[in-house]
């Protein structure tokens, strides 16, 4: 098995027009565990994590997955993105193939497998997300948290060296919450690596290897979760903390 | 009723609900009063309607019979007298009305379907294209689609007759295209090759082994391989045949004789500026509503797409176009109908399209108008329908596929 892939970002800065969403972000994500993006509304998670794959353009700063730079150039973003598996809040399934078609048409097109083949990983990769028997379905006809699933399937299906995981159980109901959860948990145990952004801070304190806090574009606060739950060194992060427990 | 009344009384008394509830009545006495009163409304408008067409067909028959105009269909046997400049199955002066009917037809269907075709070919070019990352591409086809769509059909047909037909040479000094086909203000003159059964076989053989080789090819691309070497060699082989036969058939080369070329085919200008006119125009539209319907693709697709790292052709292709024909279809069927109804143009410039050569020249020869008119209409009807029933049934796939 190869070396975990680490991910560096260094003084990475974005612009929304004359808002800034990110300051001079810089930090090293380790490999082959799972880290946790937290922090308010509008801090800048998100697009932190966008523009690790290179969803979103940035300004200044520079970005490095597995040693490679993330650039402009279609080509080589192409390339890397194979690596970088993303799960999104809305899932984005594409609701014109089934659910099977929406897990091998990634491995077909691009890692030139059979359809057999594909078909077979892709029937694995259901079971082990526990939605192997929806395969022949549309994406229509499941559930949030089945969708969601299916989604995280997806993204394995290219045997990527990262998963990014932007809010996947946001929009979802308690019940299903906990069905991907379950997976994501699965999946961290793994040993690839992940970075999450998340408001289940259930999750952050069982699963992560780290928490990183985010607030106004800024890294306010990196810790290992223990530290950073029960005793957050800075006020912004006790304040939100107080804010999100349920007390 | 009264039954299931009771049951569901005691239904509100009892806990363990059965399956009586669900059987409700879904007509009732209100459902059963407005059912009346819309049947009654119905069948009012239907005999008002009823009574108008009885009141126009008694008028006409009327007006006929006192101008002692005669009626039927038994013209369509008789003996036309006159010559069609273009027709796809051989008229002369001896040939009947309803020769001409068909020929007249064909033309308008050649019409339509080139035209329908090579607009939705050049109309997707342009609308995905209107959507590209490149701003001058972009703002090239902005550009055409605004100045294109929002001048008149008709000035779009006299311009492109009068740029042919201004620009190209007479016959005396017609350009010669290898010494095989000729270009003039009378037309493009094409050479036509002479089809022995032999060169039948031959052509039928590399066609299908083409066929073969590229059906081969596909298979190969779908699993996003590069296409085997078999299918390669095939395609070669059959392309190479193809060629000799092409070759090795008896032409027949247009030749100049007295004031025209003969032989060969012969595309009139007014066939090719109608049908430049219409696809151009009709593009315009199309670009339009496949720019639509891509945009109507949630911005999620893309980036999922992306993210799997699909390459931009691959996302347009496999994810964007798939889900934007949904909304591409209906328009652009609209669009067609349009493009079968605008053939009839052809009579402004002269094409002997059905318009032109039956309900011109053929009404005025036989002064059957009721019966050409119903004739005419019904085939433009006919043709609409078809494409509207068509649509229809696509439809009702994708939205099956879809939820």
């Amino acid at each position: 098995m190869t070396a975990p892939t680490s991910i560096k970002v260094r003084a990475l800065s974005k612009w929304f027009g004359s808002w800034c969403a990110l300051q001079g972000v810089s930090v090293d994500i380790e490999g082959g565990a799972c880290t946790v993006l937290c922090g308010p509304s509008g801090s800048g998670k998100s697009t932190f994590l966008r523009c690790l794959n290179g969803l979103e353009e940035w300004q200044a700063g520079e970005i490095e997955i597995g040693g490679i730079a993330v650039g402009d150039r279609p080509r080589a973003l192409t390339r890397l993105r194979r690596d970088v598996g993303m799960v999104f809040q809305s899932f984005n399934l594409f609701p014109h193939l089934s659910v099977l078609d929406n897990v091998t048409l990634a491995p077909r097109r691009l890692l030139h497998r059979r359809r057999k083949d594909a078909e077979e990983q892709a029937m694995r990769l259901l079971q082990r997300v526990g939605v192997a028997r929806q395969a022949d379905k549309l994406p229509a006809g499941l559930s949030g948290g089945q969708k969601q699933r299916v989604a995280i399937a997806r993204a394995l299906a290219m045997e990527p060296k990262v998963l990014l995981f932007d809010e996947p159980t946001s929009a979802l109901d308690p019940e299903s919450v906990k069905e991907v959860l379950d997976v994501m948990i699965e999946l961290a145990k793994g040993g690839t690596t992940m970075v999450v952004v998340t408001h289940e801070m259930g999750f952050a304190r069982r699963v992560a290897s780290r928490v990183v806090f985010m607030d106004k574009g800024r890294i306010v606060e990196t810790a290992a979760p223990d530290a950073f739950f029960t005793c957050p060194c800075s006020d912004r992060a006790k304040s939100f903390l107080a804010d999100i427990s349920p007390s | 009723m009264t039954v299931l009344e009771h049951e569901r009384l005691g239904a509100a008394w009892s806990p363990p609900i059965t399956g009586a509830v669900e059987a409700a009545p879904i007509i009732g006495p209100r459902q059963r009063r407005a059912k009346r009163v819309a049947f009654i409304q119905q069948a009012l408008v239907l005999l008002a309607v009823g009574l108008l067409v009885a009141l126009i067909a008694r008028n006409t028959i009327i007006n006929l019979q006192a101008r002692g105009l005669a009626s039927g269909f038994d013209f369509l046997w008789q003996e036309a007298g006159f010559k069609i400049a273009f027709a796809l199955i051989p008229v002369d002066a001896t040939s009947t009305y309803g020769r001409v009917f068909v020929a007249g037809l064909l033309n308008s269907l050649l019409i339509a379907a080139l035209g329908i075709v090579a607009a939705t070919l050049l109309g997707f070019v342009l609308g995905i294209a209107r959507v590209s990352p490149s701003p001058p591409l972009r703002f090239l086809t902005r550009g055409y689609v605004e100045l294109v769509r929002n001048l008149p059909l008709l000035l779009h047909l006299l311009l492109w007759q009068t740029v042919i037909l201004r620009s190209l040479p007479t016959v005396k000094d017609a350009i010669g295209l290898g010494g095989i086909a000729f270009l003039s203000n009378r037309g493009l003159y094409l050479p036509t090759p002479l089809l022995g059964n032999q060169a039948n076989l031959l052509l039928a053989a590399a066609t299908a082994i083409t066929a073969i080789a590229w059906i081969l090819h596909r298979r190969a691309r779908s699993c996003g391989k590069a296409s085997p070497l078999l299918a390669k060699g095939l395609s070669a082989g059959s392309l190479l045949l193809l060629v000799l036969v092409l070759i090795g058939l008896d032409w027949q080369v247009p030749q100049l004789s007295g004031f025209d070329y003969r032989g060969g085919l012969k595309l009139m200008p007014e066939f090719v500026s109608l049908i430049a006119a219409l696809t151009l125009y009709n593009a315009a539209f199309i670009a339009e509503i496949v720019r639509a319907g891509i945009q109507s693709v949630d911005k999620g697709q893309r980036e999922a797409a992306a993210a799997l790292g699909l390459s931009s052709r691959q996302i347009l292709r496999l994810v964007i176009v798939p889900q934007a024909l949904r909304v591409i279809v209906p328009p652009i069927a609209n669009q067609y109908t349009h493009i079968i109804k605008a053939s009839s143009l052809a009579t402004v410039v002269g094409f002997p399209d059905l318009v032109n050569v039956f309900l011109g020249t053929s009404l005025n020869q036989t002064g059957r108008a009721v019966e050409i008119v119903a004739m005419t209409a019904a085939v433009y009807l006919v043709l609409c329908a078809a494409v509207a029933l068509a649509t229809e049934a696509f439809n009702r796939r994708v939205a099956l596929v879809e939820r």
